[in-house]
């Protein structure tokens, strides 16, 4: 489980370091960017949840 | 008006008729014993284990169902996005649409993984054919089947024994596509062609109509789309009007046959229970219970429909087929109004007429069925949602009679309570936060700057996504977020909804709402499968009983009483008040 959502979190940095820095000029891409990383970390803290709800 | 009447009572019985045999199916498909499909599909499925190296022998830890449940649909998010966002460049764009809009994007892709297709969008000018058929219907396949496999996750962990292994994920979601929703498909859909519906990749058509005029009429796979559209409660229709469009609903039997798709697999599935846990009676208590609440909220709709709108009755003007505003003259007042209670009970979230046209207390019924959500649901995840409220209902059962609560053998305890509540308590959160947010923005008419920024380029004010003032702008606003927390997908319209501000917000709401209640229900199963099994005695509380039932009905009234009757005063009580 922490493999994934060190996986999901890199994914997210990347993503939003590509977007933000090369693309900030084209408003779609970067609002895409924020976008998916928010879809990310939706996931992410669905993931975490199963532990959430075994440790509760 | 009588064979209005009839044809609502045919498609009810019919659906039940057949839904018993299919929980049958269903039952025996989820416990690995020899179906007739076996022959068909063995081979097809031998081949995407063997091509994905899933070994379906290895069975999983509720977590590990849990886990492989999200990553599929992590890679569905990333698949959807992708399609939405270059289909104006990719093939089978006949009709040269444009690529969605990021926030339009993110919404709809949200929105098709969750099986709820809140649709902001016209499908006809607001996706291609390649998004149509790879990405929106190949997640209306996939995600109806992740809710069912997750029941059958629950399914197995409620046999009476000591388990932490229940079956293996992918194998219980694998057979939900290929053995029940993709057989069926196939039937409704060839019903479809024969009553008209277009079956082509071909573009728009071009006709001249009898006053010499050109008109181009859109068409596309619709046949097919339709099919799974409602057997797996999606509701997302290729057309902007959905199944009120007579190329997707051409006429009363496509009505029926849609009716009866929709319903059939959430009644299927409570039977599927009883089959697969030779508890045949608990689950008619709860068909029964949920039938109930279905009764209790669609015989007023038809009534209310049927006496037509008091306020066009005061102009002097007759209203021989009821009230007719927004709804098709084929289907008539009684099949719309039974309709629009049965898609917004179950999930399915299609509409056949326009909801926003309905009376007030025909629309708060509409809430209400979103906002209980488990009388039948939808496909899967309606069982799970009365799940939850079972062990609920256990619990209170159990301190009423000073015993320890216990399920099936299954000692009830802490735990397994806390996250029921946090399940039972996400829902009526999120729609009444978004709402109360929403509400807000529109009293105070706030400029929604980058949240709303309009054609001209400026900012828009608040109050310009409503059509309707007063209580009924408020009924569209609690509408909205309440279809997207229920995972229903339909909308009351006069919302103006594709902007970044609806779009954002309903994708967050439609997401936690969606897997919070996947993972709650099977964790809860998870937990009591690993406790210790407890023979039944003397003192057990027994489930399978009329009495219980009608506690769980109390216990599902008063939350949604508790929880949404303030939301339901400001709103259509207000407005029917105020008639």
């Amino acid at each position: 489980m922490k493999k994934l959502l060190i996986i999901l979190f890199s994914w997210l940095v990347v993503i939003s370091i590509v977007y933000l820095v090369y693309l900030k000029k084209n408003y779609n891409n970067m609002v895409t960017a924020v976008l998916l990383a928010v879809g990310l970390l939706c996931f992410a803290l669905l993931f975490k949840s199963i532990d959430w709800f075994e440790k509760i | 008006m009588n064979a209005e009447l009839l044809g609502v009572i045919v498609m009810f019985l019919g659906t039940l008729l057949l839904s018993i045999p299919l929980g049958k199916y269903i039952a025996k498909v989820y416990a690995s014993n020899p179906v007739w499909t076996d022959k068909i599909f063995n081979p097809i499925e031998k081949l995407f284990f063997k091509a994905s190296r899933i070994d379906t022998s290895r069975e999983m830890t509720w977590k590990q169902h849990l886990a492989a449940l999200l990553t599929i649909n992590l890679v569905w998010f990333l698949w959807a996005m992708f399609c939405l966002l270059n289909q104006g460049w990719l093939p089978m764009n006949p009709d040269h649409n444009a690529s969605q809009t990021p926030d339009l994007a993110f919404n709809t892709a949200i929105s098709f993984l969750v099986n709820c297709n809140l649709q902001h969008y016209s499908g006809e000018s607001g996706a291609s054919y390649f998004t149509q058929v790879f990405g929106l219907m190949f997640l209306q396949f996939v995600s109806a089947a992740t809710g069912m496999a997750a029941a059958a996750v629950v399914f197995n962990a409620l046999k009476e024994r000591t388990a932490d292994k229940l079956g293996n994920f992918y194998n219980y979601f694998l057979k939900s596509c290929t053995r029940i929703l993709l057989p069926i498909s196939i039937l409704i859909a060839s019903v479809q062609i024969f009553e008209g519906s277009p079956m082509t990749f071909k573009g728009m058509d071009t006709i001249t109509t009898m006053q010499g005029d050109t008109v181009h009429v859109s068409r596309g796979p619709v046949a097919s789309f339709v099919a799974i559209k409602h057997l797996g409660t999606n509701g997302g229709g290729f057309f902007g009007a959905n199944s009120a469009h007579p190329l997707e609903n051409p006429g009363y039997l496509t009505n029926m046959v849609q009716m009866i798709a929709q319903v059939i697999i959430p009644f299927a599935m409570v039977f599927a229970m009883g089959f697969y846990l030779r508890r045949r009676k608990l689950a008619w208590v709860i068909w029964g219970v949920m039938t109930i609440g279905f009764l209790a909220l669609v015989i007023p709709a038809i009534n209310a429909e049927l006496h037509g709108n008091p306020m066009i009755a005061k102009m002097g003007i007759s209203q021989p087929l009821g009230n007719m505003e927004g709804k098709e003259i084929r289907f008539g007042a009684r099949a719309s109004a039974y309709w629009s209670i049965a898609t917004t009970v179950i999930s399915t979230g299609s509409v056949n007429s326009m909801h926003d046209s309905f009376m007030p207390l025909s629309g708060m019924n509409m809430l209400l069925g979103m906002m209980v959500n488990s009388f039948y649901g939808g496909v899967g995840v309606g069982f799970l949602n009365f799940y939850v409220y079972l062990i609920l209902a256990v619990f209170i059962g159990g301190l009423m009679v000073g015993r320890t609560p216990e399920f099936l053998g299954k000692k009830v305890e802490a735990k397994e309570m806390k996250i029921a509540m946090i399940v039972a308590l996400l829902h009526p959160f999120l729609i009444l936060v978004g709402t109360a947010i929403a509400s807000h923005l529109a009293a105070h008419d706030a400029s929604m700057g980058w949240w709303w920024i309009g054609s001209d380029g400026n900012a828009m004010k608040a109050t310009a996504w409503l059509n309707n003032p007063s209580h009924h702008g408020f009924s569209e606003m609690l509408y909205e977020y309440t279809s997207a927390s229920a995972n229903n997908g339909s909308g009351f319209e006069g919302l103006g909804d594709n902007n970044p501000f609806w779009n954002i917000s309903t994708g967050i709401v439609l997401i936690l709402s969606r897997f919070i209640p996947i993972i709650g229900p099977v964790a809860i199963a998870g937990l009591l499968a690993h406790k210790k099994h407890i023979p039944e005695s003397a003192g057990t509380l027994k489930p399978d009983t009329a009495t219980f039932g009608m506690l769980i009905l109390a216990v599902k009234v008063i939350i949604a009483a508790l929880a949404f009757f303030p939301a339901l005063a400001l709103g259509p009580i207000a407005e029917w008040l105020g008639m």
